[in-house]
């Protein structure tokens, strides 16, 4: 199993410590309250999101989008679905993006316009742009590409619920998952010298790979635990959800040692180990 | 019944002016809809009017955004009406509510402003109380359908043809079946990418052809994979772009003879009754004569193929006319 979530050399070679290059198709509802900057050609675009309770009640999506040149009134705040892009929101703007990036270290800073904390300095859009290695339309998307991957399947390995209740996609001897690791680990030889198709066509099997492996795994669900664990493993995936929603530390306690003892009981080398005052989720 | 013209997705909406366009394409919730679209003359570039036919959960905030001329009509309707455009023909006889007509916005202007001035040479102050809550109502008319979120911009325009006007399901069966004029010698690369999108979109929604011919939809099949990675290596924009879209027209005629050589041998063994007894019960419910026939069919194909648990069969919903649906991906917290 591939734990290591550390940016792999290709995508923190062409972006910045705590930028992580995104694919302009990312729909937004994956990163929210995260800045996202993005370029189009000399124009710079940010965009956050965030929830709020509307008018009848309802949880509604608000996105702040922000553009440096064009007409004044450069910020915008309007609702948006869940499912909206990077790319339609810039294009909402006028803008046809290239290249974006997301931060957890941004800021809508004085005067309304954002920043950005890059190693602990605050900059603005255009003196982060200025350090960035500069724009390679076809190797970006690719690059991109993979962190979204990577991304997301970070986020299935540290959610214990989904890891149980979806186990094949961490078992490396299921194939389809095989090959997906296979792909991560020869995207891991990629260089700035390895020829920009090679890149597309490497983040390519990463991607195609990633969504199988998924897709195999979400339609198997439980099923591919042996039988006789199969009532324990839903028992354990509850438990773990109830853990990472639990309102008091007592609570959640009691939940993480329950968890714990049955995942060692299960004894499964694809399924998560807890050790005590772990975090699950 | 024949197909309205074909418009240009790609065409600049700046040489679209005044023509009246209806656009077909995929919402984000994976709905497909019909957004009418109008094109018009504006001081800082092109305003284009909007409306659409179906009530999403939220919608654009503007009901006529003013765009620069070179993005594109599929660009716009994109992002002013989150649509995913997949064809778009032109609807001559297209008629706007008159108090949403897009054209009437100077017009209401100047109404109010001739009040004003009369109200003005006639010394009649008392003209204040009845011009100014006119001037109210005109405007909260102007603006009906767009303040709450779900009523923005729905129902502000419809086809009026025949004597009567055309339903938004008429409409989508009367938009052209193809964004690309088919059998053109004029191809571009991106046109020969979108006619394979466009059979394999088909071939897609067909779900008696994806229990036949599975290997198509599996990506863990090689020449599938290829046809996939293909696709993804698709740049428009890319200087190689002629070579990209020829690998991606092999790809596909390579992964779909393939698949459909292999046809019901590449499911395994085990699956090979159950899916067949799944195909025939899929036939049956598209053939059905009655509803309850067509509902109790395609329960028993969808049973089927969920027991069968393998991720390249589709997953089918009954109630939906081409008993295929998209499976529901689980977002980890």
């Amino acid at each position: 199993m591939n734990l290591d979530l550390t940016p792999s050399v290709p995508e923190s070679d062409r972006s910045l410590p705590g930028l992580r290059p995104i694919g302009l198709d990312a729909e937004v509802r994956s990163f929210t309250g995260e800045l996202v900057l993005a370029m189009a050609g000399s124009d710079l675009f940010t965009l956050q999101t965030r929830i709020s309770i509307a008018k009848n009640g309802m949880p509604a999506r608000i996105a702040n989008t922000w553009r440096n040149s064009g007409p004044h009134l450069r910020n915008r705040r309007r609702p948006v679905p869940e499912h909206a892009t990077v790319v339609s929101l810039g294009l909402e703007r006028g803008l046809r993006l290239t290249r974006a990036f997301v931060t957890d270290a941004g800021v809508w800073g004085s005067h309304r316009r954002p920043a950005l904390l890059i190693d602990g300095v605050l900059l603005s859009p255009e003196e982060v742009v200025a350090l960035l290695p500069s724009a390679d339309a076809a190797r970006d998307a690719a690059i991109a590409r993979v962190a979204d991957v990577r991304a997301l399947y970070g986020r299935m390995l540290s959610d214990v619920a989904y890891r149980i209740e979806n186990s094949a996609l961490f078992d490396h001897a299921v194939a389809t998952t095989n090959d997906f690791e296979t792909a991560l680990t020869l995207w891991a030889d990629v260089t700035d010298d390895t020829p920009a198709s090679e890149v597309v066509r490497l983040a390519a099997v990463v991607k195609v790979t990633f969504d199988t492996a998924r897709a195999q795994a979400e339609t198997v669900g439980l099923g591919h635990l042996p039988e006789r664990v199969r009532a324990e493993g839903r028992r354990a995936a509850s438990i773990a959800r109830l853990a990472a929603n639990a309102g008091t530390d007592g609570e959640r306690a009691a939940a993480q040692e329950q968890l714990t003892r049955i995942l060692a009981s299960l004894s499964l080398y694809y399924l998560p180990t807890l050790t005590r005052g772990q975090l699950p989720g | 019944m024949e197909s309205w013209p074909r418009v240009d997705l790609d065409a600049p909406v700046g040489s679209l002016l005044g023509q009246k366009i209806a656009v077909g394409g995929v919402g984000p919730d994976g709905t497909a809809t019909v957004v009418y679209a109008q094109p018009m003359r504006h001081l800082r570039g092109v305003k284009v009017a909007l409306a659409d036919t179906s009530r999403r959960e939220v919608v654009a905030a503007a009901g006529s955004p003013v765009v620069p001329p070179t993005m594109t009509l599929g660009e716009v309707v994109l992002a002013h009406a989150d649509l995913q455009p997949t064809s778009a023909g032109q609807v001559p006889r297209l008629k706007w509510r008159w108090s949403a007509d897009p054209r009437l916005t100077f017009f209401w202007g100047l109404v109010i402003v001739a009040c004003l001035v009369v109200a003005v040479m006639l010394h009649q102050p008392s003209v204040a109380t009845w011009i100014l809550p006119a001037i109210g109502g005109l405007i909260s008319l102007r603006l009906r359908g767009r303040t709450e979120s779900e009523k923005k911009h729905i129902d502000n325009a419809h086809v009026y043809e025949a004597g009567r006007y055309v339903t938004p399901g008429e409409a989508w069966s009367r938009l052209p079946p193809s964004a690309v004029e088919q059998g053109s010698h004029a191809l571009t690369p991106a046109d020969r990418v979108t006619v394979v999108k466009e059979t394999y979109g088909s071939l897609k929604t067909d779900v008696l052809y994806r229990i036949e011919n599975s290997a198509l939809f599996d990506a863990a099949f090689a020449p599938t994979q290829r046809f996939e990675v293909a696709m993804i290596a698709w740049d428009p924009s890319a200087p190689d772009a002629a070579a990209l879209a020829a690998e991606v027209e092999a790809a596909f005629e390579a992964a779909r003879a393939a698949a459909e050589q292999l046809g019901f041998t590449h499911l395994p063994d085990t699956a090979l009754d159950t899916a067949r007894r799944a195909h025939g019960a899929a036939r049956t419910a598209l053939q059905a004569g009655t509803e309850a026939e067509r509902l109790a069919a395609g329960a028993k194909a969808a049973q089927l193929l969920r027991s069968l648990a393998l991720y390249y069969l589709p997953t089918l919903d009954p109630t939906t006319p081409a008993l295929i649906t998209t499976p529901r991906q689980i977002e980890p917290s």
